[in-house]
Order: C-alpha cells, then structure tokens, then sequence
C-alpha cells in the first residue's frame, strides 16, 4: 500500500471511531444539558458585553489579559495528527523517506486545516468584545486570526521535526530540547507579545507588523518544506513518533471522556490518598460492596471526574442565571442531579464484569442495594450545593424553595424507579 | 459429600462443548482435571463456579446446587484463576478485607491467618500496594492468598504452579495439602502431570468434551503404559489420538 493512501485509510477508520464516540457524547441527556448550558453560557456572555459594571472592567487593561489568555488556550489546541501506531517501527521501517514526503505531508496538511478551524473558533468568540473595546476592529480581528493561524502553523512543523532522527534534522537547534523553557517561550512568550502589539498599536503600525510577520512566514515555510532531495537524508525517529501519536491520541480520547464514559480505553487509576480519611470512614464496618463500590469511585479516573465537572458545570449554570425565570434555574439543577446519577451508572456494570464481584457469595439484591445507598449519598451532596449556590447567588428564598422541592421530588424518583430500572436492563 | 459433578452437558454460546459429564470431587482429596488444550477443562470450571450454566446435568457442593442456590454454592467456594485478576483501585489489604468480608470472615482470627500466608508469600510488607505495582507472580500469590484464606470447602485451582517462583510452587502445594488434611475438596486444572502425581489423590482426564479416565496416578499411569515419572507422555499419545481420528 501506498505511503499516501496509508494515511487516508488511517484517517478514514479514525472517523469512524470518532464517529462512534460523537455518538456516545451526545447522548439525549447530553444533548439537553448542552442546550442549556449554552444557553446560560450566551445569557452570561450577553450581561458582560452589557451590563454598566462589565463596561467598567473593559475600559480597563485587564480586558487585553483576557484577550491574550484566550487565544493563547486557542494556540496551545491542535496537535500535529500521525495516526502512527507502534507496529509501524517494525513494518515502516526503511520506507522512511517515502513515509516523510507523502504520509508526514498528509499528516501536515490534516493538522493545519484541523488547527485553523480552532484558531478561527477562538479568534470568532471574541469578536463582539473587540468591536465594543474598538470603533473599527476588523483591521485587528483579521490580524489576530491570520496570526494565530499562521503561528499554529509554525508550531506544528516544528512539531513534525521532532519526529525526525537528531543527527539528520536541519532546523533550529533551539527547538530540539523539548523542555518546560521552551514550550514557554514558544508557546506562551513570543505569541503573548506579538498579540499585545496586534491589541495596542496603532492601525498603521498594525499594517507594518502584519506585513513583516507575512515576508517572515514566507521565508520559515521555506525553510522548513521537505523536497524530495531533502526527504532521501531524514530520517524518522520511530520511538519519538509513535510516542507523540499514542499521546495525541489519549488527549482526543481524553477530550471525548471529560463528559461521556470511553468503553475498551486502558483505564487508569489514581491512589487520592488526601481522600481514605473520608473513604475510611464512609466503608468502615459497612457491607462488602459497599465498600468496593466507593472505594473503586474514589480511586476512579473516569466516573468520578466526570461526575464532579457535571456538578461544578451544574452549579456555575445556576449560579449565573441571575435573571432567568425560577422554574429554569430548578430545571436545570434536576437535570443535574439527572445527569449525575446517568453517569455513575456504569460503576456499577463495570463492577458486575469482574470475576472477583461474581464469585463473591453476595445476592443480586444486596449488589444493587449497595449501589443504590452510593447514590443517595451522592445526590444529597450534589442537591446540597447546589441549593446553597443559589441561595447564595440569588438571595431569593422563593427560587431556592422551588429548587428543594424539585430536587426532592428527582431524587425520589430516581432511587425509587429509574436506577433500579437500569439496573434491570443492564444486567439484561 | 464434597464436589458431585452429575452428567453435566454445556458450553458457550449454546456450543456444547462438554458432554455427559460426571465426576466427584470427596471431602479431604485433591482431583487434577486434565486434558490438551480445548479438552474443556476450562469449560468444566466456569460451570463450576457458576460462570455458566449447564444446558442439562447437575453441580452439587455439600447438598447445595449452584443453580437453585448460587450464593450458598459461592460462600464455600475458593477459585484461583489462571490469569491472576485484581480490582485495579484496591490496595492488597483492601482485596483481602473485602474478600473476607464478602464472607462474613472479616475478624481477628481469620486475620492471623492471612498474616502468616503473606509471610508465606512474601507480601507481608506490600499490603498497602495498588495491583499496577505488583508482577504477574506477586499478582498470582494475591489470588493464592485471597483462596487459602477462606478455608473454603471447595478449592478450585486453575493452573497452580503459572508463574510461580519455586519456593512459591512447593508452598501452594503444601498448602493444598493442609486443605484437604482440614477435609476440604481441591480441584486443579494442570499441565504438568509428573509433577501433579506426587500429590494429587486422582486424576480426571477430560478428552472432547468427555471424561475418559478417572483414577490414581499409578492407574492412569499403568493404563497408558507409561511410568508415573513420565506421565508427561500421556500428551503426546492422546495428540497422536486425535491426529488418527482427525
């Protein structure tokens, strides 16, 4: 097979799995909360465009901090896309100078394209800030996005370089180390300091500097294109470039797990021993699974972050919909309390998978009643903060009231009938 | 009274894998299930321990049938897998207390007794490892652990000696010893037949699904013509079999 249609092959079966995990995030619950969460979200970013105090805050420097912290988050998304597994050190191996002028150049290619889209999404979320903050922005907002762009860029051939064997690498000896110094500098300095200049110079001066970065981007681009005569002398670095292609990886897989449970993802664990004070406590003396089921969430890299971002994105969302309408503000706060108990439900089928859980002289009903006692604890957590984040946000006794009612009533039924239904149908 | 396996027909995904089963596993004996790869013994101990179900035929443990009462059945059964399996998120402590707990052991006596089997097994310092710090054998001895503790009245081992160290291998051996003295019924799947006959009361020799042999090592050995030193050879004139009837 050729090098070429190797890649599309890869980014086609990429696809499909990405596919399959958009399915598994958006799922109708999610769906949901996203609609709402944006809504809040737009509501939010409505009073700071607005209100007379946020007008205060802009007519200060702080609003270029912002500004450049943004867009540095932007620049620091989109990674360089291989797709290399680590069986291609032994069946690529001496085919790399084929692999370097056709695979790497698709790989490049993707990479930009993929990053661009970022950049413009980045640059496209603060536009109605810099036309409140400048009379006529446009001559900026087009700076700040060729800038990203074409800086993103940069940092991806430079990243491609990596790749390549040290001995042969013709580029900047600087970028060879990869250490905390010079991510800093590249990542965070030299673009901090050229978006200050596109924010505060004059439009002129703009001009001048966008030119000057333009002739500069010409000369890098072809400094760094790989001619065929070029490719014959490089050579890949096979343990650096599977490495850099399974992290890429795990940061998309990653992505996809912040709010959906990944299935077949290696799992990992983390000891939290700040938190066997509380775990001691909570199993001490207390039934089998009990124990295993909270020990297992507490020590989890997956359920329990998962569950603790729903909340705080729960809590934010009630505690910013200031003007919102109270049935809103208790609507999203169940569909929280929903959506908390969806995602602890596969700690329990994960459980039900291991032999050790089997073979344990434990009924089906003592399993699911542990399970059940898990849930209860954590919805009064999670009712209990929200209620006070808006009784503190909001001050008004009536809207907390309908909260603690609704959230009562959700509770309820989600102990009573929905979670032992699930339990039904997962052991189905 | 022990392990009565009773004309036990099953396998997966409707498969029938084994056929008319029947063998018995008394109080106080050790029973080494063999076969070549694909004989079904692996087959025999999920019915076993309750991870399938027998289309027909019985599994029986002291009176107590595994499909009308299957936590009963557990609570006297003691299983090592051949693949040491472990809760990723807990400590070796944790797996031990959880373990006995789950069997209504969780005291002080019982606790002395695992303290001298991880002095046993060396583990006496790593109670408070996590399993990705622990090797495949440090993994194998945690489930050697996990089994011998409970003194259950049915052990079954899968594989005993699989990436054991040798020290660890003539311990599980005398320990599966003291288990049947204690009366209790040991099954164990194995390979190595010459190293199984010093110590085993009899072998179950499974061959497509159906037990072609039951008895002593020295009967099995006598039957196949061979020396109990080298029952190992029973491999070989049972592949040739099948190669003939192939």
């Amino acid at each position: 097979m050729k090098a070429s249609d190797l890649f599309w092959r890869r980014f086609r079966d990429e696809q499909r799995t990405s596919a399959k995990y958009l399915r598994l995030l958006f799922n109708d619950h999610f769906v949901i909360f996203l609609i709402i969460a944006l809504g809040g979200i737009v509501l939010a970013y409505r009073e700071l465009l607005s209100t007379p105090q946020s007008m205060m805050f802009w007519r200060s420097n702080w609003w270029q901090v912002i500004i450049i912290t943004w867009l540095l988050i932007g620049l620091q998304i989109g990674d360089l896309i291989t797709y290399f597994k680590p069986a291609d050190r032994l069946y690529l191996l001496g085919n790399d100078s084929e692999i370097i002028k056709k695979y790497l150049t698709r790989s490049v290619n993707l990479s930009i394209l993929y990053a661009s889209v970022w950049q413009a999404v980045f640059v496209s979320a603060i536009i109605p800030i810099l036309l409140r903050i400048y009379v006529s922005g446009l001559l900026r907002i087009s700076s700040l996005l060729i800038f990203a762009i074409s800086y993103k860029l940069l940092l991806l051939l430079f990243e491609r370089d990596k790749l390549f064997l040290k001995q042969r690498v013709q580029t900047i000896t600087i970028f060879e180390a990869n250490s905390t110094a010079e991510g800093l500098l590249f990542r965070v300095l030299l673009p901090s300091i050229f978006l200050e200049f596109i924010l505060i110079l004059t439009q002129t001066q703009v001009y001048i500097l966008m030119s000057a970065w333009l002739v500069l981007m010409v000369v890098t681009a072809y400094y760094f294109h790989i001619s065929n005569h070029k490719a014959n002398s490089f050579a890949i670095n096979w343990a650096i470039a599977t490495q850099q292609a399974q992290q890429q990886k795990q940061r998309v897989l990653h992505f996809f797990a912040l709010f959906a449970e990944i299935p077949n993802q290696p799992k990992s664990i983390k000891r939290r021993r700040y938190l066997d004070f509380c775990l001691q406590r909570l199993i001490k003396n207390k039934p089998a699974m009990l124990r295993l089921y909270w020990t297992r969430l507490a020590r989890d890299t997956e359920i329990l972050p998962l569950v603790l971002r729903l909340i705080i994105v729960g809590m934010i969302i009630v505690g910013v919909l200031q003007t919102a309408p109270d049935w809103l503000v208790a609507v999203v706060g169940a569909l929280t309390v929903y959506l908390v108990n969806f995602q602890l439900l596969p700690l329990f089928s994960d459980t039900q998978k291991k032999i050790w859980t089997r073979l344990m002289p434990i009924t089906n009903s003592q399993k699911q009643s542990a399970f059940i006692q898990v849930h209860r604890l954590v919805n009064y957590i999670v009712c209990t903060l929200l209620i006070v984040t808006v009784a503190v946000t909001s001050g008004s006794l009536q809207r907390t009231l309908l909260l603690f009612v609704l959230l009562i009533v959700v509770t309820i039924a989600l102990q009573k009938s929905y979670i032992p239904y699930m339990i039904k149908k997962m052991k189905k | 009274m022990g392990l009565k396996i009773n004309n036990i027909s099953g396998g997966y995904a409707g498969n029938n894998i084994l056929k008319n089963i029947s063998f018995d596993v008394p109080n106080g004996e050790i029973v080494a299930l063999i076969g070549l790869n694909g004989a079904g013994k692996s087959t025999t101990v999920n019915h076993i321990i309750g991870e399938l179900q027998p289309q027909m035929g019985s599994i029986v443990l002291n009176d107590t049938n595994i499909v009308s009462e299957p936590t009963a059945f557990k609570s006297q059964l003691a299983y090592i897998p051949e693949q040491p399996i472990l809760y990723d998120e807990l400590t070796l402590a944790e797996h031990l207390h959880l373990m006995l707990a789950a069997h209504e052991k969780d005291n002080e006596n019982t606790w002395e007794r695992v303290v001298s089997l991880l002095t046993m097994f060396r583990l006496e310092d790593k109670l408070n490892w996590l399993p990705i710090h622990f090797s495949k054998g440090m993994r194998q001895k945690v489930m050697l652990v996990s089994a011998f503790m409970l003194n259950a009245p049915l052990l079954i081992v899968d594989e005993p000696f699989l990436g054991l160290d040798t020290l660890a291998q003539r311990d599980v051996v005398s320990l599966m010893k003291e288990q049947a003295k204690l009366g209790n019924s040991i099954l164990m799947t194995t390979h190595l037949l010459a190293s199984a006959a010093t110590f085993v009361d009899r072998f179950v020799v499974l061959h497509d699904g159906k037990v072609r042999f039951v008895g002593t090592p020295s009967a099995l050995a006598e039957e196949n013509q061979l020396t109990v030193d080298h029952l190992d050879d029973l491999f070989d004139l049972m592949q040739k079999e099948l190669a003939n009837e192939g």
